[in-house]
């Protein structure tokens, strides 16, 4: 239900008192940021980067299935390359887009349901062997992954299908590759249907950008706002905990390189750029949060923000090996240690300094249990 | 100018509602505090019981001493589990939790299991079938244990042995797999079935090896009883749990954190989504013992006791005093509303789920099956209450302009890892 003026006003004095009076607190640290200016940022992210990523999305996934589809027809060498070619581009697509982490990927059973890991305990992957061994038919039909278990119909288990073993895809036909073109068909129309509930008349969309008036969803923008100031920090959060700190372990005889992410496609450090070049677009793109900081005169906090990215991301383009690798490698283990301290430094500066910049809060993250 | 129309707002705010004594942060703290200490000293006389069942089952293993140890111990999870909202933000007791409540568990490590559902091996684990009680002495990755002794020493030493959080020596799982076994029912009825002769002597021991599974449960609970006092004294006058909640600040702090995490990304997501997206039986939290629907029901439970303050005890008396809510409504009585409105949205929804279980017409692993459309949303429904319940703390957070209390007080939301290191 949308929140009444009354609430809102009562909400805002009743906070006010507190600061008033220095009972509890330090002064809030909000800069004199319009309402408009915070729209200007809510529709800079969605329009530039969410709503052309999950398009995108969908195209890609569109794309790689057509491809499966000639390929398990006619498994020759050109299809095979051209099928990699398309699970990557998808991937990528999707690694893009990881870092939102509200509104429609959220709903219906959330974002496992495009790439469930870590599975730390083996579920998916047992259920998947089950699949594949006993050439269980049922996950076929158009429509029956959207009912199994996530790990069935995900694009790890499509890595898996296409790159654990290359060759239950090769031949004519392929219960493997039938079933490899079913999760594709899948990811399609869940993409395709994310994509919808963010544009459709009365979508996600609109919802954020009036969350001004307050909405079903938004108590005022500055709820909006923080969301988005939430997904920069999470997915600093997924990638130094999830995708680097558990294929490390704390030390080198802990590391269990098979805990790093994609690393049947070789593809574990791929992803962590992209994951931060987003966050660096939520930073760099013409309105967004680089913008509003300077708008502010908090120049010091874009820039600190900007230059961490990009140090990061530098870091990360100069590996020349696989992450599954490096975290065995006592030569190279050691770069990792300095990227995870950047990547500490620039979760800190978003965490404190651009939340207080902005007067805003950053909630919970899916990475708050255990 | 603006700051006059706040101080304006407030003054309005002030005149036109009728206002209780000021709440002062310490005194939340202390209803907090107290609140903890009276639910782990719930927890620890229900863990006592439990151990006089064990004594009595291993003395005269039967169907009725087993049972009565299984009634203690679900009876022993109540306190424990409402106790849940204290972790994420206490790290005192963040660092302590893993002893007495981790889970999952590849219970391999401990006893014996059906290797055809189980598995014989495990890429994570190399610990992953170990099966202590049936080897005196095993070699595993070049490390050599002496398990010739089962002490409470030796459980200390095996849990998350190699770095893996699924070895799980010690703690309520433990004595849990100990007490009903397997499950070996997939989503389909029933739970684990471990046999009362599991703890006979002489030739009417089933599963082998009954002296020594004898031992490894007696170890479990007193190691899990001393575990326990440690966290009564934790929370007691002056322990070191209580005197860390600070100054006011940090301590709300602290409530809010563990609140949020707790209903958001541990319960919500890790033990409830999961399961319903995997649509698999293992993914339940007190799997051998089919009692995952009271678990989570008093997770919620214990959320709802640190908002209002107020926990009642196993012998019914009730702990209360003053309460975040009682703060909260003085900013905004609509927003105190709202948060109880949503808390109570979840336990009718917990409750659902819960009375399902009990009646007996479906587990909590059924309702996680694929294809049981019923179930599925009665699960789904818990887990919609907890988001939402999640983004009204959020709002709270926001209007106590908390900032930063992931980094000040939490090493759990900055660093989850670090709370096991």
């Amino acid at each position: 239900m949308p929140f009444s003026k009354a609430f809102r006003s009562t909400l805002k004095g009743g906070a006010a008192a507190l600061l008033v009076t220095g009972s509890l607190l330090s002064p809030a640290s909000a800069g004199a940021i319009s309402t408009d200016q915070t729209t200007a940022l809510l529709t800079a992210l969605t329009d530039q980067l969410i709503v052309p990523g999950y398009t995108h999305l969908a195209e890609e996934s569109s794309q790689l299935a057509d491809v499966l589809d000639a390929y398990c027809t006619t498994p020759d060498t050109e299809g095979r390359t051209q099928v990699e070619a398309h699970f990557h581009t998808t991937m990528d697509a999707w690694q893009r887009v990881q870092i939102i982490q509200f509104g429609p990927i959220y709903e219906n059973r959330g974002p496992a349901r495009f790439q469930f890991w870590p599975d730390k305990r083996g579920t998916g992957q047992r259920q998947l062997r089950q699949v594949l061994n006993n050439q269980d038919e049922t996950v076929l039909p158009s429509g029956a992954l959207a009912e199994k278990s996530v790990a069935l119909g995900d694009l790890q288990a499509l890595e898996y299908v296409l790159f654990n073993d290359p060759d239950v895809t090769a031949q004519p036909d392929s219960f493997a590759c039938r079933y490899a073109l079913a999760i594709a068909r899948n990811q399609e129309i869940q993409a395709t249907e994310i994509v919808q509930m963010w544009t459709r008349n009365g979508g996600y969309r609109e919802q954020v950008l009036s969350a001004a008036e307050g909405t079903d969803v938004f108590f005022d923008e500055k709820e909006a706002a923080g969301r988005f100031l939430n997904d920069m920090a999470g997915a600093i959060d997924v990638v130094r905990l999830q995708k680097l700190d558990r294929p490390m372990g704390l030390t080198l005889t802990g590391a269990r390189p098979k805990r790093t992410e994609n690393w049947r496609s070789q593809r574990s450090l791929r992803n962590i750029q992209l994951n931060l070049e987003s966050v660096q677009q939520f930073l760099t793109v013409e309105d967004g949060f680089g913008d509003l900081l300077t708008s502010i005169g908090k120049d010091e906090t874009a820039t600190a923000m900007r230059e961490l990215v990009s140090e990061v991301l530098v870091d990360i383009a100069a590996f020349d090996q696989p992450l599954s690798e490096i975290v065995e490698d006592p030569d190279t283990r050691g770069d990792l240690e300095s990227l995870l301290a950047k990547l500490r430094s620039l979760q800190s500066v978003v965490r404190e300094q651009l939340a207080q910049d902005l007067g805003l809060v950053p909630g919970f993250n899916a990475t708050d249990g255990d | 100018m603006k700051k006059l129309s706040f101080a304006l707002t407030v003054g309005a705010f002030l005149a036109s509602a009728p206002l209780a004594n000021a709440v002062e942060p310490a005194e939340i703290l202390s209803t907090y505090a107290d609140i903890a200490e009276a639910g782990y000293m719930d927890s620890l006389t229900t863990a006592q019981t439990l151990k006089s069942a064990i004594t009595s089952l291993i003395e005269a293993p039967s169907d009725e001493t087993l049972s009565a140890a299984k009634e203690a111990w679900v009876a022993a999870r109540v306190p424990y589990q409402q106790t849940e909202a204290y972790r994420f933000g206490n790290v005192i007791v963040d660092e302590w939790e893993g002893k007495v409540n981790a889970w999952p568990l590849d219970e391999g490590l401990i006893d014996y299991v059906d290797t055809g559902v189980y598995g014989e091996e495990s890429d994570e684990n190399a610990f992953y079938a170990a099966n202590i009680i049936a080897n005196e002495k095993l070699t595993i990755g070049g490390r050599e244990i002496d398990a010739t002794n089962i002490t409470p020493e030796l459980l200390q030493s095996l849990h998350e042995i190699d770095e893996v959080e699924a070895n799980v020596a010690t703690g309520y799982h433990a004595i849990e797999f100990l007490l009903w076994g397997q499950d070996l029912n997939g989503t389909g009825p029933g739970a684990g079935n471990r046999p009362a002769t599991d703890y006979a002597s002489g030739d009417a021991c089933t599963g082998s090896n009954c002296d020594r599974r004898a031992a490894y449960l007696v170890a479990a609970t007193d190691l899990m009883i001393s575990d326990l006092e440690e966290m009564v004294a934790a929370w007691g006058n002056n322990g070191p749990a209580r005197s860390a909640l600070g100054d006011g600040k940090e301590g709300l702090g602290t409530i809010l954190t563990g609140l949020g995490s707790l209903s958001y990304g541990e319960l919500a997501g890790e033990r409830m989504r999961l399961g319903l997206m995997l649509h698999d039986p293992e993914e339940e939290q007190d799997c051998f013992a089919d009692n995952t629907h009271n678990s989570h029901y008093y997770d919620a439970l214990g959320i709802s006791n640190v908002y209002r303050g107020s926990y009642t005890r196993v012998d019914g008396t009730v702990v209360s005093g003053a309460s975040l809510s009682d703060l909260v409504r003085k900013m905004s009585a609509d927003l105190d509303a709202e948060m109880i409105t949503k808390l109570e949205a979840t336990q009718a929804a917990m409750r659902v789920m819960k009375d399902k279980a009990d009646s007996g017409e479906m587990a909590y692993d059924q309702m996680i099956g694929e294809g049981n459309d019923k179930g599925n949303a009665i699960v789904q429904a818990a887990i919609d209450g907890l988001v939402d319940q999640t983004r009204t703390i959020e709002r709270i957070v926001a209007a106590i302009e908390l900032n930063g209390i992931e980094i000040e007080g939490s090493d759990s939301l900055d660093n989850p890892k670090a709370v096991f290191q």
